[in-house]
């Protein structure tokens, strides 16, 4: 079992696990559960979450049925106590109100979903939080193999707990229709006191020279994987290469300035940038990593042509994926002369 | 290299600014300046309430921000040579009470502009209308500077007591960052069922008998 750290400076595990000292500082694992079995519903064990004001929740998912709008409950409370707005491929906002669940997606048969979700974890406010799905979709990087995306708000009305345990439902399924596999991690920070065994660990951190057109990191594979890349040099594009891997094994759907594009497949690399000519770049990213499946990434961009304040930066949100069995293991950013000033930085956890 | 807190501020009593330099658990009024920060603010109030982001108290019409509110078509607002304090914000409005709510990552590199990525929301108590979704992008141009403050700013009203921020950071130099076990910590041993406690002066773990 993991190290639990509750609230009165209690710690529990086993008697080989018993620590010298705490390793980090943020980011505890308070819980994660994998689907018990092929099932309609499941939820997580109980955890404790008293004193972790912010939950980071990575949910990654099967079904065995097209369309199951998967969807979550917060201490299984099925109360109509659920609101809720969400997009599906940037195309408009679908307003929920009085909910009995939160609903993340739509799936595909087979295919991979994976979604991280920011939520408060205050007993006595209403829970809020923004999450944004990645879904496979189909096979392969072709054009019928782009992944779809998914986003939103959400809020849980309930003043009077903390959330302590989550749960799935397929909601369209009945009968054979259910969950298949995949995984649920419930990561918590402190606003006040200690943090302890900070999950996401720093795989890599490299900086460019002024002359580097090519930045890597490399590192042993984790499942789960958050880049930042902060990119400067006079107009430079963007683009990530997993695994010195091309051979048109790339596809990515963005939206650029509230318009939508799926355009982009059968490509040798994981686009980054809106135009190619950034003077700055901002990119967070986050990335699923199991072998033996394709690898799939949410990730927001914020790019600016050029410096002071008299021209908006562009913003895009996407999601991509590289269609390669392998676990993404090193990392490389082109499409630019990298100035001394860009940093590529990688943490994971299994 | 970890997540390190670098401020947390909770309100005890209302008001209008949420500002990081009052936390006392860092001398002077500025935390650590990190390469990366990754920001949270929560706040709430019976009132109408926004909130916008003022770095090292710059009030001066230096920022610019994009955003998109619910996805809404023609939504997609440009604020450039601003004063954020005075115009735009990075969650909506919660109109009439309410809380808000945004998750920012941001650059903070010596020598560069800034930019930050959030997702911002804005909610009206109970489940009978949904929350409102902001995402925005935006920059602060000061190159000479890492942020070391942040001031969460409502235009209207006043935030209630309770209402915080929290400011993490990351810049790769400190790989070692470890925290000591707190005097007097217990470990229960679960396949044992054996306790624990831990002697900050000695680091050493006896078993209470």
């Amino acid at each position: 079992m993991a190290i639990k750290y509750l609230s009165g400076n209690r710690i529990q595990g086993t008697a080989s696990e018993i620590p010298s000292i705490y390793e980090g500082k943020s980011w505890v694992e308070l819980d994660r559960k994998s689907v018990p079995s092929t099932t309609k519903t499941w939820n997580t064990d109980d955890f404790t979450s008293a004193g972790y004001d912010n939950l980071m929740i990575l949910f990654e998912w099967k079904t065995n049925q097209t369309n199951a709008d998967s969807a979550i409950r917060f201490n299984s409370n099925s109360g109509t106590h659920y609101a809720y707005r969400n997009t599906y491929n940037g195309s408009g906002s679908n307003s929920n109100t009085s909910k009995d669940e939160v609903m993340l997606d739509g799936t595909v048969s087979g295919m991979q979903n994976f979604t991280v979700l920011h939520v408060t974890n205050i007993s006595d406010k209403e829970k809020m939080g923004h999450y944004r799905v990645v879904q496979e979709y189909a096979s392969g990087s072709g054009s019928s193999g782009v992944p779809r995306r998914a986003e939103g708000s959400l809020k849980w009305s309930n003043t009077s707990d903390n959330i302590t345990s989550l749960y799935f439902d397929n909601v369209q399924g009945s009968g054979s229709r259910q969950y298949t596999e995949g995984e649920v991690v419930i990561l918590g920070q402190k606003s006040t006191g200690i943090d302890v065994s900070g999950k996401w660990q720093e795989l890599g951190d490299v900086s460019g020279n002024g002359s580097s057109t090519s930045l890597d990191v490399s590192f042993t594979a984790k499942k789960y994987l958050w880049v930042q890349i902060h990119s400067t040099g006079s107009g430079h594009g963007g683009s990530l290469i997993f695994n010195d891997t091309g051979n048109d094994e790339y596809a990515m759907r963005r939206n650029e300035e509230n318009s939508e594009y799926d355009n982009k497949y059968d490509m040798d690399y994981l686009r980054l940038n809106n135009s190619g000519s950034a003077k700055e770049r901002w990119v967070n990213m986050f990335i699923i990593n199991k072998s033996n499946e394709p690898k799939l990434a949410t990730y927001e961009v914020c790019e600016s042509v050029t410096d002071g304040e008299g021209t908006a930066p562009t913003r895009m949100e996407a999601v991509g994926k590289w269609n390669n069995n392998a676990q993404i293991n090193k990392i490389t950013l082109e499409g630019a002369t990298f100035d001394s000033t860009t940093t590529m930085k990688v943490w994971g956890f299994d | 290299m970890v997540w390190e807190r670098l401020a947390h501020v909770k309100l005890t009593s209302a008001s209008a600014t949420i500002d990081t330099a009052s936390d006392t658990t860092f001398s002077g009024n500025n935390f650590a300046g990190k390469r990366f920060l990754h920001i949270v603010v929560h706040a709430d109030s019976s009132s109408q309430i926004n909130c916008r982001f003022e770095f090292n108290q710059d009030t001066d019409s230096n920022y610019v921000i994009k955003e998109s509110e619910s996805n809404g078509s023609g939504q997609l607002n440009d604020f450039g040579n601003v004063d954020q304090t005075n115009t735009d914000n990075i969650t909506g409005t919660a109109s009439g009470g309410g809380s808000v709510y945004a998750v920012m990552d941001i650059t903070n590199h010596i020598n560069e502009e800034k930019m930050w990525v959030c997702q911002g929301m804005d909610n009206v108590s109970g489940v009978g209308t949904a929350p409102e979704r902001k995402e925005s992008i935006g920059k602060w141009d000061e190159k000479t500077e890492q942020i070391t403050r942040i001031e969460a700013k409502t235009s209207s009203n006043t935030f209630s007591v309770g209402s915080h921020i929290t400011v993490w950071g990351s810049d790769g130099a400190d790989d070692t960052v470890t925290t000591s076990i707190p005097n007097g910590t217990i470990y229960e041993e679960t396949d044992t069922g054996k306790h624990q406690i831990w002697n900050a002066t000695t680091n050493t773990w006896t078993e209470i008998v």
